[in-house]
């Protein structure tokens, strides 16, 4: 391992050498012990990891387990099959007949009694028959 | 409803025994993960009470979304690091941080004394406030890496970036809190250069 290697190693890491990506500690370790100018390096990066263990640890409030774990029942967990392929494909292949059928329903070969029931529906109507109710996704 | 005892089992089992209805597994996870979850909101947002909302989030998906789960090639802890990080950083957009250049001013109260344990809090602000200071993701990266001892393949996973893009971004964050930190002057970097 080089110099310039080496100061990356120290410019992303830091001088622990347990935190320097594992393929890379022991070339790393050797160079630290034989070239003064790398320990030189290494002792800069020390500065700025003192200056970065200066924080003290968050503590986690006492009860905050409790309140998720409590609040957890009141998100009533999807069945474990609504988020799998085959109802969701159903469900457009279903939309995509229904929306053919009302396409040939409505078009210049339909008769008139059917062009005129299907005239007579309102926009959320068709709506409701091509998509169904509104999902109740999270 | 107390079926197994959870304590010794995998990441892994406890999710999928909460997908099967059996809620012991979910205190099990929180005393395993809540504490790193929590640890990281905090470091990433600076503020505990924001922290405590992103962590309970975080595990209130994880019980959502417990049926679905599946070998997706991150591990219970990897996912939740993720969902905590995504949500941290929509809190960090919505909060439109200004970077900045300098480190702002700690207050301090006069009439404290300038005892030991007063100059240590004053210095630890300082590189608070120097860690808020940087750009989002040398933050997280900086949060990941060394608070939090990740590999850097867990951390690069979370971040959903190569390992060569994490060194990149961990190298600019020192560099810039090098910068920031020893503008404050000797006694946070000089000490032991």
């Amino acid at each position: 391992m080089d110099m310039t290697c080496f100061q990356s190693l120290l410019d992303a890491y830091g001088a622990d050498p347990g935190r320097w990506p594992a393929g890379e500690r022991a070339a790393a370790e050797a160079l630290l012990a034989a070239d003064p100018t790398a320990q030189a390096a290494r002792r800069e990066a020390l500065a700025l990891d003192a200056a970065l263990d200066l924080l003290p640890h968050p503590p986690v409030p006492a009860d905050l387990a409790a309140r998720i774990a409590a609040a957890a029942p009141m998100r009533t967990p999807r069945p474990a099959n609504n988020n799998r392929p085959w109802p969701m494909a159903l469900a457009l292949a279903a939309s995509a007949a229904l929306g053919l059928w009302l396409g040939v329903a409505a078009g210049p070969w339909a008769g008139d009694a059917t062009a005129g029931d299907f005239a007579s529906l309102d926009r959320q109507e068709v709506a409701m028959l091509a998509f169904g109710p509104t999902l109740d996704e999270e | 409803m107390q079926r197994t005892q959870s304590a010794d089992d995998t990441d892994d089992t406890l999710i999928r025994k909460l997908a099967a209805g059996d809620r012991t597994a979910f205190p099990t996870l929180l005393e395993r993960h809540l504490p790193v979850i929590h640890r990281l909101a905090w470091r990433l947002l600076g503020e505990q009470t924001e922290a405590e909302d992103v962590a309970q989030e975080a595990f209130l998906r994880l019980w959502n979304f417990a049926p679905d789960w599946r070998d997706q090639g991150a591990s219970p802890r990897t996912w939740l690091y993720r969902v905590a990080f995504n949500l941290c950083q929509d809190r960090l957009r919505r909060r439109r941080v200004v970077f900045m250049e300098t480190v702002p001013e700690v207050p301090t109260d006069p009439a404290d004394s300038p005892s030991a344990a007063l100059q240590d809090k004053q210095r630890s602000a300082k590189v608070q406030a120097a860690l808020d200071a940087l750009p989002e993701r040398q933050r997280a990266a900086l949060v990941l890496s060394y608070y939090e001892g990740l590999s850097q393949a867990e951390a690069a996973a979370i971040l959903e970036i190569g390992e060569e893009a994490l060194e990149s971004l961990l190298a600019r964050g020192r560099r810039k809190l090098r910068e920031l930190l020893a503008a404050e002057g000797r006694e946070l970097l000089g000490g032991l250069g």
